[in-house]
């Protein structure tokens, strides 16, 4: 053909080329890939199943776990229904006599009715037969689905066995990331996916976590109503499993969703020209779905109620404690989840914690409450020690009437009022222990920052991390509000969440459809106040809340090593990096000159307990004198300080004493054994994260010797340490933003010139709409601000012209945290007409 | 009814000669290229008699292809069968180009002595003639350099199958009996050829673009091959379909072989394509650029002190990031009487140099980076230099090729051959936009 010097492209095929009318043409397979595990259709079912297996521990444990699964349901209904009907509770409470006298034991069978009666009673009764037909057939569609898993898994075990070439026995011993290294490795040989020659992480992350990632951004965006104010008790968020599946249903995977299948949004919904149509579809869907939900109510409640039940009065009864302890609730784990996190890392990081999180929420002890509780163990306690003392004495006190059940219940009392008992070393530090929470868990809102001592904060905090007696209320409670909360609540955001699905969906070759949130661009999605300034051409709308794409974008470059983001995100990796990498020597470094006492007591503390407190605190008096001369001092002071507090803050955690372990053990440490071991510590202290990285960015002679499981918990150091530097960089940078906005509003109040730069304040101020409701002063005024500007700018809209239009017009959609009053249909008159013309926000990412 | 089918190099040299029915001398064809090379301009008329001997030739590949007649017979039918002998030429060789007619002569013969009998055209349709045709073409290179089925390109295994250099696309039809059944593969190319006159404010004065789909087939057999296009194509202003960006000519005409039962609904076309080159699809698009125009320039033409002319550009390409322009060339008309040029450039391997045949500086840039800006500043010497003659540089006229780019966002969608070969048959294709004339006016 012509000259050029153009290179020929494959041209691919994929399952989404095929032309209408021709879907159910056999894929030809070339012979020349002779591999089962060329091109599989469904991708993202694969790789859940493999990532499940993993999690599983391989196929035998899974196998039993599903067995016994099935097992349970059948045991729960047998059993209850045995309760009801077969047990006769005259003679098991000894209201009446036993006939046969020959012994005046009564045993356990003869309080059970005969078969016969048994079995007539239960067929008189309607109701039984009626819920034993539902969880028969309920049963069935387990046992069907759990075959049909086996078939499943079956063939994900062979591809483990024959393609990964791992074995069942050893899989526990494998780390995901390198299952999912294996899986790269062998796309080049066998070609899972036909649409990309080479696999990246990330595609492998989006495919398994694609719904997920759409849950993220929507908790991100506060786009689902999980959060309530009501009228006693004030702000409370109301998210529990039903909810989720439900939500879930709706988007995803019921009949009727947004998804035509697991990889694709259905075509019309990618189409801005029709959202109202759209959204009205979508909201008599969820009508129904809310109806169907009110009317299986009963089923579901039931079985709640019993399930619960079954699984926690045990427990309950061996172990009160536990409705005191707490756990990470599912909003919590939705809020505080990256983009693109696997549970297991979630989960992990959630667990290390939660022993600081759980030690912070004690701190909060009410005295009042104290009081009390002291007063009422005492007094239970000396009645349970009266009747156990008595009990030793002779066991017959046993047999009095409801002598066990007081002796039970009293312990519980017990159990519970120490709970609200401090511990007598407690020390009330609630900014540290925030400090150490905040290296786990990464996200938490900017007001909390200072206020760690207050009740709102606590309030606030124990709606991430709740009672586990609160977790299951709500789980019990949620058959009955989960239908109103689809009908009233979610039903009216059917056109945001329209609009949110068109907007923030994007095709990505070889992956499909994915939430483009999870793509973790800077530039698409990054917010000016979360160190993505100048990078990012996000507007409000499109910014994620909370740092939310810088952060998971920093996370998953870290705990996956091997990936190549894009260029754009490279960049602002290696920055961020290399700041932390800065500031964390200098600044130790200065302390560590400064402070020889303090860091070698503080050494010789870790060094004999690295996971204590008290080490912290130790530490802690350096930085924190400085702190306070620091606050009006320079950014970078500051900054430093922030990180030498965040490092010592990050004492406590496990990875660190292995760090020093590995330091003692390899003589090939490129620091030269100093002769000053204290220095030596400190600088091994603050530079266990940066060694981590350079461990883990695979430069260093070590590489070889480590385990991927001890670079993936130095990964998570590393990570700790960049959250704590991102979110004192954030602080850094709200108040200067701050400063300077009031000081021009004063400047100018009149001039009706500082509209723009009121727009840019308040395009960088730092805003978290997942808790807007306990705002700062500062940022109230902000919001106020904000509101008014909204309403200005849309009537002048025609005045400015340019950059600003395009941001007009996606207000309404981006409006939703500030605009006090939208409305349903809230749409300005020009938006309509714009939205069709613009190009859709579907754009192909290679 | 031809007399004499002869192929001439640009200088001249007789490459082929056949003559069929002996009525004309030999040395009609050093009266033919005297005929040619007498008439000033470039385009010689296609059609010219000598005497009474009538000769007709087409340009293609930089040769002469030239059929004599001294009947009166059908000018069209002598140019298409000259044009369908180019094309056999180049499906049979591999490309077209002097030195594969001086490698091939014997296999040209062969052809030719298929094609004509005593003057009269037999067949020039690639299938009937393949069973004909025995000489094996002779390639210039040996071809296993880009056996890509084994060998990667650069020992790499990941960009192998990827892409295929635009060499791969020039072999000939006919395998040799060594690699015994060659490769099934074909070769889509969407072209497309820009035609932008750019006023000196930057705002675009006229946007033509000219589209061709052409397939080049190495499949030794093939019932039907459906090439879907984008669905939101649309022909002609009135119908826009669908939500995307809608690609959209304003007229589009097809080879006849080319069937279009489903083109209206699914923009599939179907077609029975036989081996070699055909060309299935060309479209246009007057008056209108979908995309911007790939590159803005921002010129400065000033006198330096005494005679020294100072012109200063700076060029922007304006593609997305990830794309390259390839072999970009700007030509700058410089005044009358321009000496000498020294130049400034930004970088090593460009290169720029004053061609005082045609007056003007030829500024190349062999890759050019979408969203970069080169400068280059030039000073050239005109001993006579006034005010008058800054008038005479400009306009600026550009050529270049944008390598996986189409103006107007046509794609391929699928390739799809049924029933289904077998054995792999790779399926590639190639997108490129090339400048047919890009002028700036300064």
């Amino acid at each position: 053909m012509a000259h050029f010097d153009t290179e020929y492209q494959r041209l691919e095929a994929s399952y989404s080329d095929s032309p209408p009318g021709e879907e159910n043409l056999l894929v030809h397979v070339p012979e020349g890939s002779k591999s089962q595990w060329h091109h599989i259709e469904n991708l993202d079912l694969f790789f859940q199943r493999v990532y499940n297996l993993h999690q599983k521990n391989g196929f035998t444990c899974m196998l039993l776990g599903e067995i016994f699964e099935l097992v349970q349901l059948v045991f729960v209904v047998t059993f209850t229904v045995f309760l009801a009907n077969c047990v006769d509770y005259d003679i098991l409470f000894a209201n009446k006599l036993v006939n046969h006298t020959d012994s005046s034991k009564v045993t356990l069978p003869d309080a059970f009715l005969p078969v016969d009666v048994c079995s007539a009673r239960i067929h008189d009764n309607v109701f039984v037969i009626f819920i034993l037909v539902i969880s028969g057939v309920f049963w069935l569609h387990r046992l069907v689905k759990f075959i049909y898993n086996v078939c499943c898994y079956w063939e994900i075990r062979s591809f483990y066995i024959n393609a990964l070439k791992m074995s069942m026995a050893e899989l526990p011993y494998f780390t995901w990331q390198e299952v999912q290294a294996r899986i790269i490795e062998i796309q080049k040989e066998h070609q899972i996916c036909i649409h990309k020659k080479e696999l990246t992480e990330l595609d492998i992350y989006h495919r398994i976590l694609r719904f997920k990632n759409y849950m993220v951004a929507m908790v991100n965006k506060s786009l689902l109503p999980i959060r309530f104010r009501l009228p006693f008790l004030g702000d409370s968020v109301f998210y529990t499993r039903g909810l989720k599946y439900n939500f879930e249903l709706i988007f995803f995977w019921g009949p009727g969703s947004l998804f035509e299948n697991e990889w694709s949004l259905k075509s019309e919904y990618k189409r801005g020209g029709n959202r109202l149509e759209l959204a009205d579809r979508l909201s008599s869907r969820i009508l129904w779905i809310g109806i169907a939900n009110l009317l299986l109510c009963p089923v579901i409640l039931i079985w709640q109620i019993l399930y619960a039940f079954f699984s926690y009065t045990e427990v309950i009864k061996r172990e009160p404690g536990i409705l005191g302890a707490r756990c990470w609730s599912l909003y919590g784990r939705c809020y505080l989840r990256h983009f693109n996190e696997l549970d297991h890392e979630l989960m992990s990081r959630l667990s290390k914690g939660y022993k600081a999180s759980s030690k912070y929420m004690n701190c909060f002890m009410s005295p009042l409450l104290t009081v009390v509780a002291k007063n009422v163990a005492f007094f239970a306690g000396s009645i349970l020690a009266v009747l156990i003392a008595l009990t030793i004495y002779d066991e017959d006190v046993l047999a009095v009437e409801h002598v066990l059940s007081s002796i039970t219940l009293l312990g519980v009392c017990i159990t519970v009022c120490r709970s609200f008992i401090p511990d007598k070393h407690m020390v009330f530090c609630p900014e540290q222990l925030l400090k150490v929470i905040l290296a786990h868990i990464h996200y938490m809102p900017d007001h909390w920052q200072g206020n760690a001592h207050r009740y709102e904060t606590r309030d606030e905090f124990a709606q991430l991390f709740q009672y586990k007696a609160v977790f299951i209320l709500e789980e019990l409670l949620s058959p009955v509000i989960t239908p109103f909360i689809l009908i009233f609540c979610l039903r009216r955001k059917s056109l945001e969440i329209i609009d949110f699905f068109r907007n923030f969906t994007v095709e990505v070759v070889g992956v499909g459809d994915t939430c483009s949130f999870a793509q973790m661009d800077v530039r698409q999605h990054g917010h000016p106040a979360w160190m993505s300034a100048g990078k990012t051409e996000a507007s409000i709308y499109q910014q994620a809340e909370d740092g939310k794409t810088e952060l998971s974008l920093m996370h998953f470059a870290i705990t996956n090593p091997q990936w190549q983001p894009p260029r754009e995100s490279t960049h602002f990796i290696s920055q961020l990096k290399e700041k932390v990498h800065r500031e964390a020597t200098g600044g130790q470094q200065g302390t560590a000159a400064e402070n020889h006492a303090f860091t070698s007591t503080h050494s010789l503390q870790s060094e004999s307990e690295p996971r204590s407190l008290i080490a912290n605190l130790l530490a802690g008096p350096p930085s924190l004198a400085s702190l306070h001369l620091g606050r009006d001092s320079s950014i970078i002071n500051h900054l430093s300080i922030g990180v030498s507090e965040g490092t010592s803050a990050l004492r406590s955690l496990s990875p660190l004493s292995t760090s020093l372990h590995l330091r003692g053990s390899f003589p090939s440490a490129r620091l030269p054994r100093p002769d000053h071991p204290a220095v030596a510590a400190g600088r091994a202290m603050a530079g266990s994260g940066t060694d981590a990285r350079t461990v883990s960015s695979g430069s260093s002679a070590w590489e070889g010797q480590l385990t991927s499981l001890v670079l993936s918990e130095y990964a998570s150091t590393e990570m700790s340490i960049h959250a704590l530097y991102m979110h004192e960089m954030h602080k850094q940078q709200s108040r200067g933003e701050l400063s300077r906005h009031t000081w021009h509003r004063q400047e100018s109040d009149e001039s009706s010139e500082s509209v723009h730069d009121d727009v840019e304040a308040i395009r960088n101020l730092p805003r978290s709409s997942t808790f807007p409701f306990a705002t700062t002063p500062s940022q109230e005024g902000a919001g106020l601000q904000s509101s008014s500007q909204r309403r200005y700018g849309g009537t002048t809209e025609s005045l400015c012209g340019g950059p600003r239009v395009q941001r007009t017009a996606r207000m309404p959609m981006g409006g939703w945290s500030e605009e006090p009053h939208t409305g349903r249909h809230h749409d300005p008159v020009p938006e309509e007409g714009s939205e069709d013309e613009l190009p859709p926000h579907i754009h192909k990412v290679t | 009814m031809i007399s004499q089918v002869f192929i001439l190099s640009s200088k001249g040299d007789h490459l082929i000669y056949k003559d069929f029915r002996g009525e004309a001398d030999k040395d009609a064809v050093s009266v033919f290229f005297e005929m040619v090379t007498a008439l000033s301009g470039d385009q010689p008329p296609v059609v010219m008699s000598h005497k009474d001997l009538n000769f007709i030739h087409v340009r293609q590949g930089g040769l002469y292809w030239v059929a004599s007649t001294k009947t009166n017979a059908s000018p069209f039918t002598v140019i298409e069968f000259l044009n369908r002998l180019a094309a056999l030429t180049k499906d049979y060789c591999g490309s077209l180009c002097e030195k594969s007619v001086r490698m091939n002569f014997a296999l040209i013969y062969e052809l030719l002595d298929e094609m004509v009998d005593y003057g009269y055209i037999q067949t020039t349709s690639t299938d009937i003639l393949k069973n004909f045709i025995q000489t094996e073409a002779v390639t210039s290179k040996p071809f296993s350099l880009f056996d890509l089925s084994n060998v990667g390109l650069f020992g790499a295994e990941t960009q192998q199958s990827k892409v295929a250099p635009s060499t791969a696309a020039t072999r000939p039809i006919m395998s040799h009996r060594s690699e015994q059944g060659g490769k099934n593969e074909i070769f889509v190319d969407v072209v497309e050829r820009l035609s932008v006159v750019i006023g000196s404010n930057g705002v675009l004065m006229k946007a033509d673009v000219e589209g061709e789909i052409r397939v080049k087939c190495y499949l030794p057999t093939c019932s039907e091959m459906r090439i879907g296009l984008n669905e939101e194509f649309s022909i002609g202003r009135s119908q826009l379909r669908g939500y995307g960006t809608a690609v959209r000519v304003d007229e589009c005409s097809f080879h006849q072989a080319v069937k279009l039962d489903e083109f209206d609904t699914y923009r599939i076309l179907k077609v029975c394509p036989s081996q070699g080159e055909q060309t299935l699809m060309q479209y246009q698009l007057s008056d209108e650029l979908p995309c911007a125009p790939p590159f803005r320039l921002f010129p400065t033409v000033e006198k330096d002190y005494g005679s020294r002319l100072l012109i200063f550009l700076k060029l922007r390409c304006d593609l997305p990031p990830k794309s390259t322009a390839l072999n970009v060339s700007v030509t700058v008309p410089v005044p009358k009487g321009s000496l000498s040029l020294s130049q400034e450039l930004s970088s090593p391997d460009q290169t720029a140099e004053l061609q005082l045949k045609n007056k003007a500086i030829l500024w190349s840039i062999p890759r050019f980076p979408g969203g970069a800006q080169l400068s280059a500043l030039f000073k050239v010497e005109v001993p006579s230099l006034s005010s008058a003659s800054l008038l005479e540089v400009g306009p600026v006229s550009m050529s270049f090729e944008l390598p996986k780019q189409t103006c107007t966002g046509l794609q391929i969608r699928f390739l799809r051959l049924s029933p289904t070969q077998p054995g792999m048959s790779q399926r590639w294709v190639r997108y490129v936009t090339h400048s047919d004339s890009y002028t700036i006016r300064i």
